[in-house]
């Protein structure tokens, strides 16, 4: 029961309680390190570039979300080589970030390796009932961390965030993850101090992420706008897709008919009917029909016996213009080969009538005496191959004579001649039987006429005409009542599209109606004055009350503090930037645990890595300590890592001092001793 | 029987009676006339000694009037477009008298300019180093001239080529090259080589 009065709006916290690491090496040694916060203030205190932000980058790690500390390849590592490469020249072969949370309900350790396998984490929670402990394996990098087995959705559990689909820029929608709401409590190192939101994360698309991550985080009602555009244009599309389709359909109809659409129904023009709804002309023209019919069937007897033996006379027809047609076909196929059989037949004698012109050449022309060669006079042989060394061509023993070519044309002559009078024969019994096939239709045709001047003689030609009328009549009502039905059916698609226009009036409306809710109001108002006593606590904009009492914050700019006639962020100095910063995240921390609005989300949580060149001076760290003590009975924690030179004041946040590195060579991990089995 | 299967069967029956078979194909390469560069060469000389024997005639020339006694089919189409615009063209026709009415050839090879062909050369040099024949000029005007010896010779080959005479001697003694070459290379190809391709598609 206690738990059950617990879920609500306490679960939304999230505390860390614990950060360790375990560095395995080749050698057998194991170092590392364990952390421990509590709620309120922590401090991890030391001089640069020993491992605060090491720390640091263990606790986002763990959670999934190193996209916001800038790392966006799966093979680039965020943290430094001793966590995953060497440390004291030690090869490492294993390495894990073990981080202990809590929601004040629950308390689950999530571990994740940093070397290897880095795309699942393995959680560790105790199980309810009993001691023992259910380890889930996760999904926390890369394609499904929203799948049920996914470390984010896991986390939107945790923390009992809904989790919401967001309009992209390519007119989709997209998951807001995890990284997309990290830039709202964690100021990174470097680029964090820069501006608010600084690590925001663009690649999903989603548009003005930094305003929807603010809305979504800390409960606008405006933030419901942006779901209401994405099922606005979810409808639109559908109603597009089903416009179309309607369209195409209704055309088609219309195509179909010869009609015109109005109201939602066929519109006809027939003759003898004015224009009128096509249900109106089905009735018009079925009475037409019925009584015409009635007039016919007295004269229909007396038909019916002709019309058998037509039909047989017509299907004899039939095959025998079929078989005349098959006929003609081979016959002028023949002609094609005994065509080509004389053209062969023709070159044949041409070529006959050279060889004979050859056989009186020979001997004409000099011989010429070429037995020897002209230069050095040695007798002309074939060379390797056997060509002519003269030529180059082929060396025959001998080629034919005239006389033998001649005999070997006569052959070819006669094979072609014989070949050539076969196909003739061929040709004239073709010709014979298209001529009987011919003399067999004509009779046909002529019994067919006979028989239709017989039986159907002029006299019942108004008859005829009449039926014919009426069959098309038939037709078109058959028509008609076809399409009528398809264009009935229709009305379900316009249904549809009458109640998807209806949702999409009421989205539009409430789009338009939303100006900014006075629940909206309260909020931003609250991290507004928040935010202009913070300044002033931490002497920013000193002596100038006038400028931070017309600073504003609201939606024009991703939620961002501004002044309407300076730049905020350009009169300041970078160190009044700093303090820009840092008042605003503890505006979004005051805002959220001062409000009893069930709607905020955020997780009453800052994880804040000092800037690298820019080190809160102690008065000013005294003052953010200050702010930090007011929330002391709320809810809430805070992990800052700082440093300061001068150590006047040092006793005076000592006490929330969680780790102290005390000099340069005070490294995060240490060699731990070796466990004795 | 397949051929081989019935050779192999004589084979073996030579075989079984105690005798050693040779098969001898004594066959001699067929080549025909058109084949022949003496046959061609000759038929060459022929048209060298009936046209503008006096400066000669182009190698472009001899190339489109071989083709035209090479391919009988082609010559009165030839007549008609060398004589249409002129008077006497009934008699030239007339004059023509071919012992056979050739028809077209449409599977002859098909040339792009001239049918020129590089035998040509060989037919060239079988007649200059005979002595037949003489070149005067240089390229591109280079023109191929008919000897003494060569014009005696060409009385001989009237005697044979009669047909061809007959058809050359239409032209008289002066053939306009020109004209010629533009009949054979675009008149005669734009008219029959496209029926050809109607027919064959």
């Amino acid at each position: 029961m206690l738990s059950q009065i617990h879920i609500g709006k306490k679960m939304r916290n999230l505390i860390i309680d614990k950060v360790a690491y375990r560095v395995k090496t080749i050698k057998g040694n194991t170092y590392g390190t364990d952390v421990e916060f509590t709620k309120g203030l922590n401090i991890i205190y030391g001089p640069n570039s020993v491992g605060k932000t090491s720390l640091i980058t263990g606790i986002v790690y763990a959670l999934g979300a190193e996209k916001s500390l800038g790392i966006f390849q799966n093979k680039q590592n965020p943290f430094k080589p001793e966590f995953y490469s060497t440390i004291n020249n030690e090869i490492i072969t294993e390495s894990y970030v073990f981080l202990t949370i809590s929601n004040d309900v629950k308390t689950v350790t999530i571990k994740r390796s940093i070397i290897g396998k880095t795309d699942i984490v393995i959680i560790r929670e105790q199980n309810p009932d009993n001691e023992s402990y259910n380890h889930i394996q996760l999904i926390a990098s890369g394609e499904g961390v929203f799948s049920d087995d996914g470390l984010q959705k896991y986390l939107f559990d945790f923390l009992q965030w809904n989790i919401v689909d967001v309009p992209t820029y390519d007119s989709g929608s997209s998951k807001l993850y995890f990284e997309n709401i990290v830039p709202l409590f964690f100021i990174e190192q470097r680029a964090g101090w820069s501006q608010i939101q600084a690590r925001q994360v663009t690649r999903y698309g989603i548009r003005d992420v930094k305003k929807v991550a603010f809305e979504y985080l800390m409960g606008l009602d405006r933030f419901k706008i942006h779901l209401k555009e994405i099922r606005k244009r979810e409808i639109q599309e559908l109603l597009a897709k089903k416009n179309d389709l309607l369209k195409a359909r209704e055309d088609e109809l219309l195509i179909i008919t010869n009609g015109t659409k109005e109201d939602d129904t066929i519109l006809l023009q027939r003759t003898g009917i004015s224009k009128t709804s096509i249900y109106e002309v089905i009735r018009i023209q079925e009475d037409i029909y019925n009584r015409e019919e009635k007039q016919l069937s007295g004269l229909a007897e007396g038909k019916e016996n002709s019309t058998d033996k037509e039909e047989s006379l017509r299907e004899k027809l039939k095959i025998v213009s079929y078989k005349i047609r098959k006929s003609s076909e081979e016959y002028n196929s023949l002609i094609q080969e005994i065509n080509s059989y004389e053209g062969y037949i023709d070159r044949i004698k041409i070529n006959q009538s050279k060889n004979k012109q050859l056989k009186k050449l020979e001997g004409l022309v000099k011989e010429l005496n070429l037995s020897s060669c002209p230069v050095c006079e040695s007798t002309l042989r074939n060379n390797d191959e056997g060509n002519c060394v003269l030529c180059n061509q082929k060396a025959v023993n001998r080629i034919s004579t005239p006389e033998e070519n001649l005999e070997f044309l006569e052959d070819e002559k006669s094979t072609f001649e014989k070949v050539r009078d076969s196909k003739k024969l061929e040709l004239r019994k073709v010709r014979h039987q298209i001529d009987s096939l011919k003399e067999k239709e004509v009779s046909l045709i002529e019994d067919i006429d006979h028989q239709i001047e017989t039986y159907v003689g002029p006299e019942l030609e108004k008859y005829r005409k009449k039926i014919i009328e009426l069959d098309s009549l038939k037709k078109d009502v058959q028509l008609l009542k076809r399409s009528a039905e398809r264009w009935g059916k229709l009305d379900k698609d316009r249904e549809q599209i009458r109640v998807l226009e209806k949702e999409l009036e009421s989205i539009k409306s409430d789009i338009e109606k939303y100006q900014e809710s006075p629940n909206d109001g309260t909020t931003l108002n609250s991290i507004l004055s928040n935010f202009k006593n913070n300044v002033r606590s931490i002497r920013l904009l000193k002596g100038k009350d006038e400028l931070v009492n017309s600073i504003k914050l609201d939606g024009s700019d991703h939620y961002l503090p501004y002044l309407e006639k300076y730049d905020l962020y350009n009169i300041s100095s970078s160190s009044d930037n700093v303090r820009i910063i840092l008042s605003y995240y503890l505006a979004l921390l005051q805002t959220s645990v001062g409000l009893s609005n069930s709607a905020i989300k955020f997780p009453n949580f800052l994880l804040l890595d000092e800037p690298k060149q820019q080190n809160l001076d102690e008065v000013d760290l005294i003052a953010f300590i200050e702010i930090i003590e007011q929330l002391s009975t709320k809810p809430i924690q805070v992990i800052l890592t700082t440093y300061s030179e001068g150590k006047k004041n040092k006793a005076r946040f000592s006490k929330y001092i969680r780790l102290e590195m005390k000099n340069s060579d005070d490294y995060l991990l240490k060699k731990l001793p070796k466990k004795r089995n | 029987m397949e051929q081989s299967t019935q050779l192999k069967y004589l084979s073996d029956k030579i075989d079984g009676k105690g005798f050693k078979p040779s098969i001898n194909l004594d066959r001699p390469i067929f080549i025909q006339p058109e084949d022949r560069i003496s046959y061609r060469s000759c038929r060459v000389l022929l048209i060298l000694g009936m046209l503008n024997t006096k400066n000669g005639l182009s190698k472009e020339v001899v190339a489109c009037m071989d083709f035209l006694l090479r391919n009988p089919a082609y010559r009165k189409k030839f007549i008609v477009e060398y004589y249409k615009d002129q008077t006497n063209f009934i008699k030239k026709l007339d004059s023509y008298n071919p012992s056979n009415n050739y028809e077209i050839d449409f599977n002859i090879v098909q040339y792009k300019s001239v049918p020129w062909d590089l035998r040509f050369n060989d037919m060239f040099l079988f007649l200059y180093i005979r002595k037949y024949i003489l070149f005067k000029g240089a390229k591109p005007n280079l023109r191929v001239i008919i000897s003494e010896e060569g014009e005696k010779k060409n009385e001989l080959l009237k005697t044979i080529f009669i047909e061809e005479v007959n058809f050359l001697e239409i032209f008289g003694s002066k053939l306009s090259e020109d004209k010629a070459i533009s009949i054979i290379t675009d008149v005669i190809p734009n008219s029959y080589w496209k029926e050809n391709e109607k027919f064959n598609y």
